[in-house]
C-alpha cells in the first residue's frame, strides 16, 4: 500500500467520527511512515494522541496482513502520570477496534496487578502504555531483551513534564537501551506542550544519534486565554500569605454558580482540603456535586472523580497539579487558580483545561492569597499576551540515576560495561560523562567506591568475567522495589477501620497525632484511632474541626520569566503607570511602601534594615524567585560572616530574602567591601552551601535514588531491619570519611543546577552589580518585608560563631514539655 | 574538653564530653549505644559506609579510658549493631588490648550475636547500689540508668536561632545516656520542668536550664 492510500485509511476513520483531520496530524502521519523520529508540539485536547497513534497502526497495515498479529510488543507509549495512562489506553484500544485491527493495548503502571503483569509477560500486547518507572522495572526482568527487541517506536507523551526531571533522565536511559536492542531501527517521538526550548527538548529525548535527522511538527491550534484577577474590596496594608485567599470566597462562589463545571486549582494539597471545607460550609447546596482531587488520595477515588468529570456530573472539583495533564474534561468551562502559579507555562496549561471548542476562549480567574500577589496577576497577563514561555532545562550527568540504572541492568542477567557506556554516551544527559565518572559509578556498585580497603565486605554487584551481576536474590528484590526517581517523605496509608483505603499522609504528620485527634482528609473529617502495620486506622467523625495534614515538597519557585515581568510591573508603578487594574488596586500598599521606605525601580536594589523583638533583620528585595534567593542569601550571609562572628537565620520568598541575627549586622561595612562581587564567587557559594543544609537536603534525594536509603515499601512485607539510617547520618559519614564520593559532589552541584542554572544566577549577580544599592533603615517592617517575615518559608542557618558560645548566649531556652507530672 | 560533675542519687558523677558517664568512687565508666559494626552491616547490603567511622569510635573510647582510668566499663546495650561482620574482630582486638579492665555488656535490643568472648561479662541488668543499669529504661527501687533512645534536645535563642545536640538527662528516678556511636542519630526529647539536662557540644558538657 502506498503512504497516500494509508493516510486515506486514517482520514476515513476520522470521517467516521465526524472529525476533521488537521494538517499537523497528516504531517505527523507522513513523517512517521517515512520512518522518521521527531517532536510534536501540540496542546492537550488537540488530538495529539491520534497524530501519533494512527500512524503506528498504518505502519502495521503497510507491513502486515491485517490479521497477521503476533504476540510481540510493537509500540511503547510512555506517559508521566499513572492517572492518565488508563484514559489513553482506552482511547488507543478503541481506534484498533474500530479499524478492525486485532491489537491489544496493555497498561503497565505501578498499580498494574501481578496477574495482569504475568499475562503481559506470557502473551505480549502489541502496544503498552507505561510510566518511566514501570519501564525500568521491565528492564530489571531477565528476559527483557527478547521482550523489547521488536519495538518499532517509543512515543513519549507530555515530554515537557518529564524533561528537566530525573524521570526524564530515566526515560533517556531506557530509550538508549531499546535503541540497541532493536538494532537502531527504533523511531522515537515526543509530544510536548509549548515550552521555551523546544529544539533542545527534541535533542534530549531523541538522543545524540537521532535528533539531527528528526522532524519538528507544530500544531497551528492557538488558544485564546483571558485572565481575570479576583480583587478584594479592600487591600490589607500588611499582606501575608494565606490571609486573603479564602476571604475572597464570596467573589469566587458566583463564578462557580454561573459556570457549567469549574476546576479550582490550588498550589498545595493542604490548600485543597481547606478550600473544599470552606466552600461546602458557605455553599452547602453544592454537596454531592463538588469533589476533590489530589495526588495523595486513593487511586480509585481519583478515578471516580475523573469519570464523574467526564460525564458532567460535577459542578466543581478542587484540585492540585494532579489534574494539570491528561485528556480533556469536556464539561469544564471555567478554571480558577488560587495563589500565584509561579510560572507562565503552567498557568496557560491550566487555563487550557477550559474552553475546548475551536475558537473558544479559555477563561481563567486568578485569586491572590495575599494582596502583593496581585502583581503576579498583571505579570501573567502581560507574559501571555507577549507569547512568552519558560524553558525547561534538561539535567546532566545525574550519577544517582546512572547508579540505579546500572544496578537495574545487573539484576536482569547483567551488563557489559563497554556496551552500556557506548549507549549512554548517545544520551543528552550523559554525553559529556568523563571516563573517571563512569569508572567511579562502576566502582561504586562493586566495591563501594573506594580502593583504600575501607569498604571490606561490600556487596551489591560483582564482576562475573566481564558481566556485572547482582550479588543475590535478596538484593535484587530490594532493588526492584525501589526503582524510581521520585523521592517523597515516607508516606503511610490511611484506612477506615470499617474498611476502605482513602489515600496517604506523610509519616511526619502522623507522628504528631494522638488517638482521638481529628483531621481532614479527602474532604472528610476523620478520627485517628491507631497505627497498625504502617497503616493509619481512622473512623469517620461528624465533628467539624480538625487538623489539615501538611504534605511536603512541591512548592514551586517563581520562574525567571515571571520575575522579569514582576520587576517590569514595579518599574511601571515607580513611573506612575497604574494602567493594570491589579496595580491600581494595590496602590495603597505601594504608597505605604514608598512612604516607609521606597519601591525599587529596575536600576536599584533595595535593602531594608530593621530591628524588632526577634533581633536585627536585613531584607533584600531582589525579585528572583525562591531558589535563586536561597543560594544568594547563603552567599551574602557567608560573606558577612567573614567580617564578624555572627549567626544568621535565613528565610526567603519569591520576592526577596531576609537575614536575621541576634546581634547588629555590619551591613554598611560589608557593602563597602563589595558584598556582591563576582570575584571568588563560586568558591564562596561552595563554602556557603557547605555551611548551610542546602546540599544535605539534595543528598536525601540523591542517596535514595542511588539506593542508599530505603524508604520502606508500603504494602510490601519486606524487612530492612538494621538498615535504617537517616540521610543526615549518611551525609555526615560521607562528608567525614569519603569526601571524594561523587554523590556528595552531585548534591552540591544540584543546589546550583537543579535549583537554578548558573547562567541565571550570574545574570542576577550582574544585574545587582549594575544597580544602585539603596540601604533604608526603617522603624517597622514594611509591606514588602512583612510577607517574608511572617511566612518563614524555608529556613537556613549559617554561623561563624563557636557552638559553645552560641549555647551560652542563647540563655538556655530549653524546649521543655508543657506541665509536669 | 570540659566535663561536668553532677550529684545523682547522692553520688558524685562526672559527665564526660565523649558521651561517657564516670562514677569516680567506683572507677566505673558507662557508655551506651555504640552500634559497632553498623557500617559493616550497611556495606554487606550494598551501602558503602567507611569502616573508619568505627575507628573513630575506638579512638574516642581509648582516649576516654586513658584519661579517667576506669577499672570497669559498662557497655549499656546496643554494643554491636547487627549480625557478625569483620568489625566484630576489631572489637575483640580492642578487648584484648584492654584486658586489664572489666568489660560488662548490659544487653540491648540490637545485641543479637550468639557468641561472645569469655572476657566480656554479659547481663540484662546490673545493680550497683544506688543504681540499676539497663539498656531500656525500667522501673526500679534504685535509680535507673539506661540508654536506647539516643536522646537529644533543642535550645532556642534570639534571632530565631536554635541548636539541637545530644544530651544526658536525669529525671527524679531515672537517667538516660546519649548514644556513644558516631554512626547513630539522635531522637529529640522534651524534658520535663524538673529534669536536669546536660547538652554536649564541641567537647563540652553544658548544663541547660
Amino acid at each position: 500500500m502506498t503512504d497516500k492510500a494509508l493516510i486515506k485509511i486514517g482520514e476515513d476513520w476520522f470521517k467516521s467520527k465526524n472529525w476533521e483531520t488537521f494538517d499537523f496530524q497528516r504531517e505527523a502521519w507522513s513523517a512517521y511512515l517515512e520512518g522518521k523520529s521527531g517532536l510534536l508540539n501540540a496542546p492537550t485536547g488537540s488530538g495529539k494522541t491520534f497524530a501519533l497513534w494512527i500512524p503506528c497502526l498504518l505502519e502495521f497495515l503497510r507491513d502486515h496482513e491485517p490479521y497477521d498479529v503476533k504476540p510481540e510488543l510493537q509500540i511503547l507509549w510512555i506517559t508521566p502520570l499513572r492517572a492518565l495512562a488508563k484514559d489513553i489506553q482506552r482511547a488507543m484500544q478503541l481506534v484498533c477496534d474500530e479499524m478492525d485491527i486485532r491489537w491489544k493495548v496493555g497498561l503497565r503502571t505501578g498499580e498494574t496487578t501481578t496477574s495482569e503483569r504475568q499475562r503481559q509477560k506470557k502473551i505480549a500486547p502489541q502496544a503498552l502504555v507505561i510510566t518511566p518507572e514501570s519501564l525500568h522495572v521491565l528492564l530489571s526482568q531477565s528476559d527483557y531483551p527478547n521482550y523489547l527487541k521488536n519495538i518499532k517506536s517509543i512515543i513519549v507523551d507530555e515530554w515537557h513534564e518529564l524533561i528537566g526531571t530525573k524521570r526524564g533522565v530515566a526515560t533517556e536511559l531506557a530509550i538508549s537501551r531499546i535503541k540497541k536492542l532493536t538494532e537502531n531501527r527504533l523511531k522515537v517521538w515526543g509530544i510536548s506542550a509549548t515550552i521555551g526550548n523546544l529544539p533542545q527538548a527534541k535533542r534530549v529525548l531523541l538522543g545524540e544519534d537521532l535528533y539531527k535527522d528528526a522532524v519538528s511538527i507544530k500544531s497551528n491550534i492557538e488558544k485564546k486565554i483571558e485572565v481575570t484577577s479576583i480583587m478584594p474590596e479592600e487591600v490589607e496594608k500588611f499582606p501575608w500569605s494565606g490571609y486573603l485567599g479564602i476571604k475572597l470566597l464570596d467573589k469566587v462562589l458566583p463564578i462557580i454558580h454561573q459556570s457549567n463545571t469549574t476546576l479550582l486549582f490550588t498550589n498545595t494539597r493542604s490548600q485543597t482540603e481547606l478550600w473544599y471545607q470552606a466552600i461546602l460550609k458557605e455553599a452547602p447546596e453544592l454537596a454531592g456535586i463538588i469533589a476533590m482531587h489530589h495526588g495523595s488520595m486513593d487511586q480509585n477515588i481519583r478515578g471516580w472523580v475523573e469519570d464523574a468529570l467526564h460525564e458532567g456530573k460535577l459542578k466543581l472539583v478542587v484540585c492540585t497539579s494532579s489534574l494539570d495533564l491528561g485528556v480533556d474534561f469536556r464539561p469544564v468551562d471555567t478554571v480558577i487558580q488560587i495563589g500565584g502559579p509561579k510560572g507562565v507555562s503552567r498557568f496557560q496549561q491550566r487555563a487550557g483545561r477550559s474552553g475546548h471548542g475551536p475558537g473558544e476562549v479559555s477563561k481563567i480567574y486568578f485569586v491572590p492569597t495575599h494582596s502583593l500577589e496581585l502583581i503576579e496577576g498583571a505579570a501573567l497577563r502581560s507574559a501571555i499576551k507577549e507569547g512568552k514561555f519558560e524553558q525547561r532545562k534538561p539535567l546532566e550527568k545525574c550519577l544517582d540515576v546512572l547508579v540505579q540504572y546500572l544496578v537495574t541492568l545487573s539484576v536482569s542477567g547483567g551488563f557489559r560495561p563497554l556496551e552500556i557506556l557506548q549507549e549512554i554516551k548517545q544520551t543528552y544527559c550523559y554525553r559529556l560523562l568523563s571516563a573517571d565518572e563512569w569508572n567511579w559509578a562502576l566502582e561504586f556498585i562493586t566495591t563501594g567506591g573506594s580502593t583504600l580497603g575501607e569498604y571490606d565486605e561490600f556487596s551489591r554487584v560483582y564482576n562475573d568475567d566481564g558481566v556485572y551481576k547482582i550479588i543475590n536474590n535478596k538484593a535484587a528484590l530490594r532493588h526492584k522495589l525501589s526503582i524510581g526517581t521520585i523521592v517523597g517523605d515516607p508516606a503511610m496509608s490511611v484506612k477506615l477501620i470499617s474498611g476502605g483505603h482513602l489515600g496517604t499522609v506523610e509519616e511526619s504528620f502522623v507522628s504528631k497525632l494522638n488517638p482521638g485527634d481529628r483531621f481532614w482528609f479527602a474532604g472528610q473529617n476523620l478520627e485517628f484511632i491507631r497505627i497498625k502495620d504502617l497503616t493509619v486506622l481512622v473512623k469517620k467523625s461528624k465533628r467539624k474541626s480538625g487538623l489539615t495534614p501538611a504534605w511536603g515538597g512541591g512548592r514551586l519557585p517563581l520562574s525567571s520569566l515571571l520575575s522579569d515581568q514582576i520587576r517590569d510591573k514595579l518599574q511601571r508603578a515607580v513611573e506612575g503607570d497604574y494602567s493594570d487594574v491589579e496595580l491600581q488596586k494595590i496602590k495603597p500598599i505601594l504608597d505605604l511602601q514608598n512612604k516607609m521606605s521606597m519601591i525599587p525601580d529596575k536600576d536599584s536594589l533595595l535593602i531594608e534594615k530593621v530591628e524588632t523583638e526577634h533581633g536585627h533583620h536585613l531584607f533584600f528585595f531582589t525579585f528572583e524567585g525562591m531558589f535563586v534567593h536561597e543560594v544568594l542569601a547563603g552567599l551574602i550571609a557567608y560573606r558577612i560572616s567573614r567580617l564578624q562572628k555572627i549567626t544568621f537565620s535565613i528565610s526567603m520568598n519569591d520576592y526577596g530574602f531576609e537575614l536575621l541575627s541576634d546581634q547588629e549586622i555590619a551591613i554598611e561595612e560589608a557593602l563597602e567591601l563589595d558584598l556582591f562581587s563576582e570575584e571568588n564567587i563560586y568558591q564562596d557559594i561552595n563554602e556557603s552551601i557547605n555551611m548551610t543544609e542546602m546540599a544535605q537536603r539534595k543528598f536525601r534525594d540523591v542517596a535514595t535514588i542511588a539506593g542508599l536509603i530505603f524508604q520502606g515499601y508500603p504494602g510490601k512485607n519486606i524487612k530492612a531491619r538494621h538498615l535504617q539510617a537517616s540521610s543526615g547520618i549518611l551525609y555526615r559519614a560521607f562528608k567525614e570519611y569519603d569526601q571524594n564520593n561523587l554523590l556528595l559532589k552531585q548534591s552540591m552541584e544540584e543546589v546550583m543546577t537543579l535549583q537554578l542554572d548558573q547562567s541565571r544566577f550570574m545574570e542576577a549577580i550582574r544585574r545587582i552589580n549594575s544597580q544602585q544599592i539603596i540601604l533604608k533603615e526603617t522603624q517597622k517592617p514594611t509591606p514588602f518585608a512583612f510577607p517574608i517575615l511572617v511566612d518563614m518559608i524555608r529556613r537556613e542557618r549559617l554561623s561563624s560563631e563557636d557552638v559553645t558560645d552560641r549555647i551560652l548566649k542563647m540563655q538556655m531556652q530549653l524546649e521543655r514539655s508543657v506541665g509536669s507530672d | 574538653m570540659s566535663e561536668t560533675v553532677v550529684l545523682i542519687a547522692e553520688e558524685e558523677i562526672i559527665l564526660l564530653p565523649e558521651k561517657g558517664l564516670f562514677w569516680e568512687k567506683e572507677k566505673l565508666l558507662v557508655v551506651s549505644d555504640l552500634h559497632l559494626g553498623k557500617a559493616g552491616h550497611f556495606r554487606k547490603h550494598g551501602i558503602p559506609v567507611s569502616k573508619k567511622i568505627h575507628f573513630t569510635d575506638f579512638q574516642i573510647l581509648e582516649s576516654m579510658i586513658q584519661r579517667v582510668k576506669p577499672e570497669r566499663v559498662i557497655l549499656l546495650g546496643d554494643l554491636f549493631h547487627s549480625a557478625e561482620n569483620n568489625e566484630w574482630d576489631d572489637f575483640l582486638r580492642f578487648l584484648e588490648l584492654y584486658k586489664f579492665i572489666d568489660f560488662i555488656l548490659v544487653e540491648g535490643n540490637h545485641d543479637i550475636l550468639t557468641e561472645y568472648p569469655p572476657t566480656l561479662t554479659r547481663t540484662l541488668k546490673l545493680e550497683l547500689h544506688p543504681f540499676s543499669f539497663t539498656h531500656i529504661k525500667e522501673p526500679s527501687d534504685m535509680y535507673n540508668i539506661s540508654g536506647h533512645i539516643h536522646p537529644g534536645v533543642s535550645i532556642r535563642g534570639k534571632g530565631r536561632q536554635s541548636i539541637t545536640m545530644p544530651c544526658f538527662y536525669f529525671a527524679k528516678d531515672y537517667g538516660v545516656l546519649p548514644a556513644f556511636g558516631q554512626f547513630t542519630g539522635i531522637k529529640k526529647i522534651r524534658p520535663k520542668k524538673e529534669d536536669r539536662v546536660y547538652g554536649i557540644a564541641e567537647g563540652s558538657v553544658i548544663e541547660l536550664t
